[in-house]
């Protein structure tokens, strides 16, 4: 695997909030670790509240840790101002989930992939036109669509006008949340085939935030499974979805509805829901729901352990196949 | 397989939605039915008209859409063949819904014991205290822990997850002939969405309530219907058993919904994707509805609706609008 183009390490992000007249801390981000490497897809899966937003958000550098840092590449950003942050900003793009409310509807479609270069002017093309026509074509639109305004597109188009946009900078790492959910399913397809392609061609890296889990099987190279600001589990997309060994992941994936599953009355049901991230149980997060916690999951969080050099997994009862060999590979990550 | 007469029969249902540029055309044709303990699935992508044929059946379109013809028979009873007030004690009664977003479905100011029990003091004349009491068994049913105090609870105090049960809850309070459950776990997370999945199958198979479920999602489809009903653009475009559709569908937009899934794709291949977007209600073309965007169209597709008919070439009880139905896959 070639060089890491981004590394955060055991960040941590609180947010106060108000309810009534008691103040309370969530805890979205609670001791996250990531590393992603050139031309790979990271994919953060996890429920609503997980924390895996709130983490994007951290990497692309839209809000701060309380804790922690993210390096990009040798930089580290922790107080970086002006030009440093600007030219992070420039290497890490974000694509986000709503077409609709992600474009200005007053801009035309080559104002908003133009845009990015007002900030950063360094960047700016020679000829704009040509390229804003040029990225139109490379995301699949024509040159002409340079000046039709949003209401004018579907929403795989719009979508594809906010790809166009984030790549307008020559970013290195690309932070998709929930990219496709917005879509039509038969739309989804073609924005996934364009990110994978454009992936291919320029190198991209991309840190993939879904919930959706056929879609992060398909494209991410690499997974990490999110409950209650922490990391569970991850490792390489394959061995996650085949031989997940927390059993939040195991209900995870086994609670999605199945194309091809003979019975769905064999998944795993959790009981009750996830608890309020402010106040968490104590040690590890899942013992509320989980059926195989014992007395030292409430006392003691699981680390995070590497269950073989590329596999982690933080669980003090890890599921492991009676017959599973600890896969040996020669990649090292 | 039941035998018995259908609960739910939509025949020919039409539903135009009013604009300031003129009728929309936005069902048309639909027919299907659904037997007791039975569950179809109308499957579709945004636009194509499921949701309205549910409201049309539970009688709660909004006032911009209104059915033009066709007819809504519930247990053999013409249901557009009644009076409005007729209608509405009937289908009050007889049909149950669950709506996707169980937080602005339910009402903010009333405890969730008032608005279980309303069904109860309207439908059948109970008291306030008789309706409490039907109230707490009603959350029991529904899994909702420590029943007794909880129905004193307002909404904004239960979970995402525990909120839709209050919904089926509510849908399922009189015990209702037909249970139309729309998107039901579409806002809820994956472990959330299992459980209520659990539920509703559960009470289904308790009351043999015929199930109408509405969704976007074949894996749903997949798992959780009998039958099937695939809609695009207003129109039926395949319908039949669901195992038999999703193995070996049959009309090209049916096929090309399944071969996009990531789950059918190597991984990290490009998805085999239909070009273009949906039609916009505005421009459905004459003919075929799915033209634009079919493989197989030729001239005939351009200027002839193709009826849903179980005679193109297709046996049993499927039923495919196209003039070019695929052959099965497995045969």
């Amino acid at each position: 695997m070639s060089d890491a183009v981004l590394v955060a390490t055991d960040l941590e992000r609180s947010f106060p909030i108000q309810r009534g007249f008691s103040k309370a801390q969530v805890r979205a981000v609670d001791g996250v670790s990531l590393t992603i490497h050139q031309g790979e897809t990271v994919a953060v899966i996890g429920e609503s509240g997980c924390g895996k937003s709130t983490l994007g958000r951290l990497v692309a550098h839209l809000d701060e840790p309380d804790a922690g840092r993210v390096m990009l590449a040798g930089t580290d950003p922790s107080g970086i101002r002006g030009r440093a942050l600007r030219e992070w900003r420039r290497r890490v793009q974000v694509v986000f989930q709503d077409p609709y409310a992600s474009l200005d509807e007053r801009m035309t479609a080559g104002r908003i992939v133009a845009e990015p270069w007002l900030a950063h002017p360094e960047k700016r093309p020679a000829d704009p036109r040509a390229r804003v026509a040029e990225l139109l074509e490379l995301v699949g639109m024509r040159a002409s669509d340079a000046d039709k305004s949003p209401q004018q597109f579907s929403g795989g188009q719009r979508q594809r006008i906010g790809i166009a946009r984030a790549l307008a900078l020559d970013p290195e790492l690309i932070v998709a949340d929930e990219p496709v959910s917005a879509l039509d399913l038969s739309v989804q397809a073609h924005i996934i085939n364009l990110m994978q392609r454009l992936q291919t061609d320029l190198g991209l890296s991309y840190l993939f935030i879904s919930h959706d889990l056929a879609v992060v099987r398909h494209i991410a190279d690499r997974v990490a499974v999110m409950y209650l600001g922490r990391i569970v589990e991850s490792g390489p997309a394959d061995e996650i979805f085949e031989r997940p060994t927390h059993p939040y992941t195991r209900a995870l994936l086994s609670a999605a509805p199945q194309l091809d599953r003979a019975d769905p009355r064999q998944r795993i049901v959790l009981q009750g829901e996830i608890p309020s991230p402010t106040q968490p149980p104590t040690g590890c997060g899942f013992r509320t729901r989980c059926w195989l916690a014992t007395e030292a999951c409430a006392e003691v969080p699981g680390l995070l352990a590497r269950d073989n050099p590329r596999h982690a997994v933080a669980c003090h009862h890890p599921f492991r196949e009676p017959t599973a060999q600890p896969a040996d590979e020669n990649r090292a990550s | 397989m039941s035998t018995a007469a259908p609960i739910l029969r939509v025949e020919d249902l039409d539903v135009d939605i009013s604009t300031h540029s003129g009728d929309l055309a936005a069902v048309r044709g639909v027919n299907f039915e659904v037997r007791e303990g039975e569950t179809m699935a109308l499957l579709g992508e945004s636009g194509c008209g499921k949701s309205l044929t549910a409201s049309a059946i539970a009688d709660v379109l909004d006032p911009v859409a209104h059915v033009t013809s066709g007819r809504l028979m519930l247990d053999g009873v013409d249901m557009r063949a009644l009076t409005p007030a007729h209608r509405r004690g009937l289908s009050g009664s007889a049909v149950g819904i669950v709506f996707q977003d169980a937080l602005t479905a339910l009402n903010p100011v009333y405890t969730v014991g008032r608005q279980l029990g309303e069904p109860f003091r309207i439908h059948r004349r109970m008291s306030a205290r008789a309706a409490r009491e039907e109230a707490i068994g009603l959350l029991e049913r529904v899994g909702i822990p420590d029943a007794a105090r909880r129905v004193d609870d307002y909404p904004h105090e239960f979970s995402g997850g525990m909120r839709q049960r209050l919904l089926i809850a509510i849908a399922i309070a009189l015990s209702p002939r037909l249970l139309i459950a729309d998107e039901p776990t579409t806002a809820l997370d994956v472990t959330v969405q299992a459980q209520i999945m659990d539920l509703l199958r559960t009470l289904r198979g308790d009351s043999e309530m015929a199930v109408v479920l509405i969704t976007h999602d074949l894996a749903v489809v997949s798992e959780e219907s009998d039958q099937v009903t695939v809609m695009y653009a207003g129109v039926v475009v395949e319908q039949g058993q669901t195992q038999d559709v999703l193995s070996s569908p049959r009309h090209p937009y049916t096929r090309g919904l399944l071969d996009s899934l990531p789950e059918r794709a190597q991984r990290g291949e490009a998805l085999p994707s239909i070009p273009g977007n949906p039609p916009d209600l505005r421009s459905i073309p004459a003919g075929c509805v799915y033209q634009d965007r079919c493989p197989l169209a030729t001239e005939v597709c351009r200027t002839s609706r193709p009826r849903l008919s179980s005679e193109n070439g297709v046996s049993g009880q499927r039923a495919v609008a196209c003039h070019f139905p695929l052959e099965g896959r497995d045969e």
